[in-house]
């Protein structure tokens, strides 16, 4: 086994047997299922119908179509787990002195870096996948219990597409949740300063204020890359990349978007490098 | 006990080749301590004018470590690193294993420079650096088949070691949930997992209760009996000197003293034997009057002289002649404890402490 293949196993077990990293990702997997129930109890005659639902929340509806986008949430709630989860992945184990007893084995600082991110990241690739198929699972049983599941089987590409853009979304801000924690050196800034970003800052003010910069903020790429939509400013639901280009207010698309999160994490990761490259240790 | 001490690197990997660090001994399985392509002897562990400076914001600087020279040449030492809270020994374990960067000098292990090149010798290092650090939500036996993992160690060494460390049939609860002791001999057995020439033991005793520190002692001595260099700070003076062969003593982070026990336990180099009588002031006062020097001891009835001890006869002989006959006398024989209080003078306190530069004294300086 070569050095890189066991600090990538090593830190990739370590990540799948923290608490968090089981108990983050079950209590959204139980927040959906009290939906579904909600849902169950609360829904109309028309029912839920599969098809409708998920492609909505992969296309994005038409303007003027009010129909919910089923995927859209987890293009929130994912990114916010996985930020979290990198965060204390890094900052916990700082805490406890892991890092310090990591160095005494590993001291080579940009290898045992880099080897917890791919590590960590092929992790919640598969964590937030599991998840988003689990949110597809339900809506399946949901949509067979209350209204159709008609052409379910004829959609499995594009719904397996939003899957994997869900776990990539995961892996992206799990990279930017360790890179920005090594930055500031503590897990709680870091995500007491990612919420404060996400809620206050990116969704309160720079959207309604300043539509021009909101297009590259990593939420709005984040929601359009998992929706599978483009980026405008002021936001709209826009799947089809020659519709979204005809609209006077197109910025991108959703391949730009995610190729966008993803410079965001490599500028984050490369700086925490640089920086944990120089810091002492104690 | 010492089943699996001594296995010979079992388990392990090849030593990874980098350049010039690359080491014979180890694939020759030599004992240690020796390098090299030429033949000449390498020490285990060399620190040559080494200082740490941490900046203080806005009150200049704060010297943890200042001009420090340190040589560990033999395998099977046991060497104590002694020295006052906040005398800087951690900070030089720290420079040590790489992780904290030496703001001038350098520090060497098995001839690697450890700001650059300890990678070559992590895996001939095992390490314990202040308090037992492993994750507490794992099993003692999950946190070491992680590190196993992360050095490539065959797996079936993490019962070796946890056997070593008496933990085998504890292995499988949390770390959290152990004692202190047991949380340190765990830290051990983490360290034993590379099967390394070189211990690094920072305070391994803290909090133990003496039942604990005992069993310390004798897995530090069996260890370094097995042939293994222990470097091992600490401030239980009494431990230190029952397992050290060699004892280096440090106060504002610079070196007080440096060598065998015997020779820093002979600290100022002034034998004494200590004088019991019940008429103490009286008898003192006629040695001085001989011109002996003589201090008075917490016991009522003792003090010392400074004299060797053959001069007993003697100072049986002028005391007798003044109706002064004693009740005993014997030779003071000097222990590490007031051998490192007279080198450090910690009764005030102060002189452990990291000494601070300001800003005008450093302009001064340069």
């Amino acid at each position: 086994m070569s050095v890189n293949t066991a600090v990538f196993t090593a830190e990739g077990q370590r990540l799948l047997s923290r608490r968090m990293t089981r108990l983050f990702p079950l209590g959204l997997a139980a927040a959906m299922i009290v939906g579904v129930i909600i849902a169950m109890l609360t829904v109309g005659d028309e029912g839920v119908h599969f098809v409708d639902d998920i492609a909505s929340g992969v296309y994005g509806g038409i303007p003027g179509d009010n129909s919910t986008q089923v995927l859209g949430p987890l293009g929130f709630l994912v990114p916010i787990m996985a930020f979290v989860i990198g965060a204390s992945f890094f900052g916990a184990d700082q805490k406890t002195g892991m890092i310090e007893q990591l160095l005494t084995w590993e001291p080579r600082r940009s290898r045992l870096l880099l080897g917890r991110i791919t590590s960590g990241a092929a992790a919640i690739f598969v964590v937030a996948a599991a998840l988003s198929a689990f949110v597809v699972m339900m809506l399946y049983i949901l949509s067979s219990a209350t209204g159709s599941t008609d052409g379910a089987f004829d959609i499995w590409p594009t719904v397996l597409g939003a899957i994997v853009r869900s776990g990539l979304t995961g892996a992206i801000f799990f990279a930017l949740g360790f890179g920005l924690t090594v930055l500031v050196n503590s897990s709680v800034a870091s995500i007491v300063g990612f919420l404060i970003y996400v809620f206050v800052i990116e969704t309160a003010l720079v959207q309604p204020l300043l539509p021009k910069w909101s297009v590259w903020l990593p939420m709005t790429n984040a929601d359009a890359f998992v929706s599978r939509n483009g980026v405008g400013q002021g936001g709209f639901f826009e799947g089809v990349e020659i519709l979204n280009n005809q609209l006077p207010n197109f910025h991108h698309g959703w391949i730009a978007a995610g190729l966008l999160l993803a410079a965001w994490s490599a500028v984050a990761c490369g700086a925490a490098v640089m920086v944990f490259n120089q810091r002492d240790i104690d | 006990m010492s089943a699996g001490l001594r296995g010979p690197h079992s388990g392990r990997r090849n030593t990874e080749q980098v350049g010039e660090i690359h080491d014979h001994a180890r694939d020759n399985h030599q004992p240690t301590g020796t390098d090299d392509k030429v033949g000449h002897m390498t020490a285990i562990v060399e620190i040559q004018q080494l200082r740490k400076e941490y900046s203080s914001r806005g009150r200049g600087s704060i010297v943890a470590v200042n001009d420090l020279n340190l040589t560990i040449g033999q395998p099977g030492t046991v060497h104590g690193f002694l020295g006052p809270n906040g005398s800087g020994k951690t900070t030089t374990i720290r420079c040590l294993l790489g992780l904290v960067r030496p703001t001038a000098g350098n520090a060497r292990v098995f001839g690697a420079d450890s700001r650059t090149e300890f990678h070559a010798v992590a895996d001939r290092v095992g390490a314990i650096v202040e308090n037992p650090k492993l994750f507490p939500n794992f099993s003692g036996r999950k946190n070491l088949q992680l590190l196993a993992t992360l050095g490539r160690i065959e797996q079936r060494r993490v019962d070796e070691v946890l056997d070593i460390v008496r933990l085998g049939d504890r292995g499988d609860d949390t770390f959290e949930s152990y004692s202190l002791g047991m949380k340190q001999r765990l830290a051990i057995a983490a360290a034993l997992l590379k099967d390394p020439e070189l211990l690094i033991l920072d305070e391994p005793a803290n909090g133990l209760d003496p039942a604990g520190i005992a069993e310390m002692r004798v897995l530090i001595r069996t260890i370094a009996d097995q042939g293994k260099a222990i470097l091992v700070s600490s401030h239980q003076l009494a431990e230190i000197e029952h397992v050290c062969d060699e004892v280096t003593i440090i106060a504002n982070g610079e070196l007080i003293r440096s060598g065998s026990l015997d020779h820093v336990r002979d600290a100022d180099g002034v034998e004494r034997v200590i004088v019991s009588i019940p008429q103490r002031e009286e008898a003192m006062a006629v040695l001085r009057a001989a011109g002996m020097t003589v201090s008075a001891m917490a016991n009522a009835a003792d003090f010392t002289i400074e004299a060797p001890k053959t001069d007993a006869g003697r100072i049986n002989q002028i005391l007798a002649e003044q109706g002064l006959f004693l009740e005993g006398l014997r030779a003071d024989r000097a222990t590490l404890e007031s051998a490192f209080l007279s080198l450090t003078g910690t009764s005030d306190g102060d002189r452990g402490g990291k000494t601070r530069i300001h800003n005008d004294q450093r302009e001064a300086q340069s």
